[in-house]
């Protein structure tokens, strides 16, 4: 017998399904899906823009038909240049970040590092070569992972040989949106028993022996040293260096937590800081106040809760409810800090971006086109 | 411009391909329901670029958008979806021959991951050769080639009664 029996098989499997007719739902679908882009890009092009010190910002654009109320009275002052808040949840200041659609009208000022496009097509249309000895951005897709160089030029590391992580059952892809060091020099890929570890420096792999502790929930503890949390909500573990570096006893990964109740497991990404500001993505496990509009968003929707000092804020990234051209789930994890007050988020849609918020204010701007599919990304400290 | 000549040949495009396009997606998902939501939302991207696309590969973009969403949703939901093989105790009972491949069939696919599905799927199903499915998947062609040995090994040791009709397959 050849493999003519699985072809057999196969067809055999489905040769009883039928369909209904879904050209011209589709049709329709499209014909919605291209007039909804039309009116992006037109009120895109009505949306003020403004160059604040030689950085382009746009004010976050108003729908089409302009049904956005006026917003409240700002509640907090996070920064010279705040703005009113949109609204508030449990008493803390909302701000309403552009939809998906309105992303893409927001200007693109390249941040330095990042150089204004990145991710996988981007970066394989780049130079081979990666400058310098550390990596800002890593895009794992299939069985590549794309090094964005901190100094410019870029590098495939093929991560085929690695194992997909066992657990309970499912095989989970080894690479995370952990999986590049703070400092851009190590991408680490958990293993059953160990971790392996790619040097970008010296191009080379070598494996650290984790003994019996569950190693897919690593977090960085330091530069170079990971602990090893027991799951998914962190809680510390033991530690590994998996530098040149000593493990050291390094304190755990704190995760920024709003004042108001939030599940654990809505948490997605890490908390990343910068001096004393911090911020956090969650799920969509509570009612937080959306835009009103033209649009319809999907509820409840995701958010990230920021702290900058003792005082805080949470940006809703609201979804429009079309399943042609949605954001994908946990789509807005944190990427990073540009400075103390400006946030850079990762925005997974249709045509994903890394945008950029000052903190409590309206001003938004993207920061660089992400270009190709990818599966997920990690980001080394960005300032 | 869009033109109404335009809607006339995607929808005689989408009425002929639809049901080749539906079976690979139930092949992927082993979910008749999904898989009809997934070929929707292909259409729909191909609707979208229609004028690009109708003189191209239109089914080709299709399929590599099922295929990839499928992944996508995989990864999304991998840590609170349960892999669902069907024991439909009427099959069982039917006992027929074509009914009991059918099962192991399922069973045995249900073991791979949607990737090695994929590879499986496409290469022995819709007949794309290993370049085809590299290109559609974003994988090397070594990818491809070790994904379908090691796709081939898993449904033996899955479904250990298919092994006789795969016995020749390696």
């Amino acid at each position: 017998m050849t493999d003519r029996t699985l072809r057999d098989l196969l067809a055999e499997r489905v040769n009883d399904v039928t369909a209904p007719d879904l050209s011209a739902a589709a049709w329709r679908a499209g014909r919605r899906a291209r007039r909804r882009r039309t009116t992006g890009w037109v009120a895109g092009a009505v949306a003020t823009v403004l160059v604040v010190s030689g950085t382009t910002w746009a004010l976050r654009p108003t729908p089409g038909d302009g049904t956005r109320p006026a917003p409240a009275p700002a509640t907090t002052a996070p920064s010279s240049t705040a703005s009113a808040a949109d609204a508030t949840y449990e008493g803390v200041p909302v701000w309403w970040a552009p939809d998906q659609v309105e992303e893409r009208s927001l200007p693109l000022d390249p941040d330095p590092v990042l150089g204004g496009r990145t991710g996988p097509l981007a970066l394989a249309a780049m130079s081979a070569t990666l400058r310098g000895d550390r990596a800002v951005a890593a895009f794992a897709a299939g069985d590549t992972v794309w090094l964005h160089g901190a100094e410019g030029g870029a590098r495939a590391v093929d991560v085929s040989a690695l194992e997909p992580y066992l657990d309970g059952g499912n095989d989970l892809v080894p690479a995370t949106a952990r999986m590049l060091s703070p400092g851009g020099d190590l991408l680490v890929f958990p293993q059953d028993g160990t971790l392996s570890v790619y040097s970008v420096a010296t191009d080379e792999w070598s494996t650290v022996d984790t003994g019996q502790a569950e190693t897919y929930w690593f977090e960085w503890v330091a530069d170079d040293v990971v602990a090893l949390p027991a799951g998914p909500d962190g809680g510390g573990g033991p530690q590994f260096a998996v530098g040149a570096g000593a493990a050291g006893s390094h304190p755990d990964v704190e995760v920024q937590r709003p004042s108001f109740a939030v599940a654990p497991s809505e948490r997605h990404g890490e908390t990343v800081r910068s001096g004393s500001a911090a911020a956090q993505a969650w799920g969509m496990g509570l009612a937080v106040p959306l835009p009103p509009g033209p649009a319809s968003y999907v509820r409840p929707a995701e958010f990230v809760t920021v702290t900058t000092g003792q005082q805080e804020a949470l940006l809703v990234t609201p979804d429009r409810a079309d399943p042609a051209d949605s954001r994908w789930k946990n789509c807005c994890p944190v990427a990073g800090w540009l400075d103390g007050r400006t946030l850079v988020y990762e925005s997974r849609q249709t045509e994903p971006a890394l945008v950029a918020w000052e903190v409590g204010t309206d001003r938004f701007r993207r920061v660089a086109e992400i270009v190709g599919a990818y599966d997920v990304a990690s980001f080394a400290r960005l300032s | 411009m869009v033109t109404e000549g335009d809607e006339e040949s995607f929808t005689r495009w989408a009425g002929e391909r639809q049901l080749a396009l539906l079976r690979t997606a139930v092949l992927l998902t082993g979910d008749h329901h999904r898989a009809e939501d997934l070929v929707q939302d292909a259409l729909t991207q191909v609707a979208v670029r229609w004028r690009r696309l109708r003189d191209q590969r239109p089914e080709a973009y299709a399929r590599q958008v099922i295929v990839r969403a499928n992944i996508s949703w995989w990864r999304k939901h991998r840590r609170e979806s349960v892999v669902e093989v069907r024991d439909d105790a009427r099959v069982v009972a039917a006992s027929d021959a074509a009914s009991d491949r059918r099962l192991l069939l399922d069973r045995a696919l249900a073991a791979l991951t949607p990737r090695q599905r994929a590879v499986v799927v496409l290469r022995y199903y819709d007949d794309l050769s290993e370049r085809e499915t590299a290109e559609l998947l974003g994988v090397g062609v070594g990818t491809v080639k070790s994904q379908t040995s090691l796709s081939l090994r898993r449904l033996r040791e899955a479904a250990p009664e298919l092994v006789e009709l795969l016995e020749d397959l390696r």
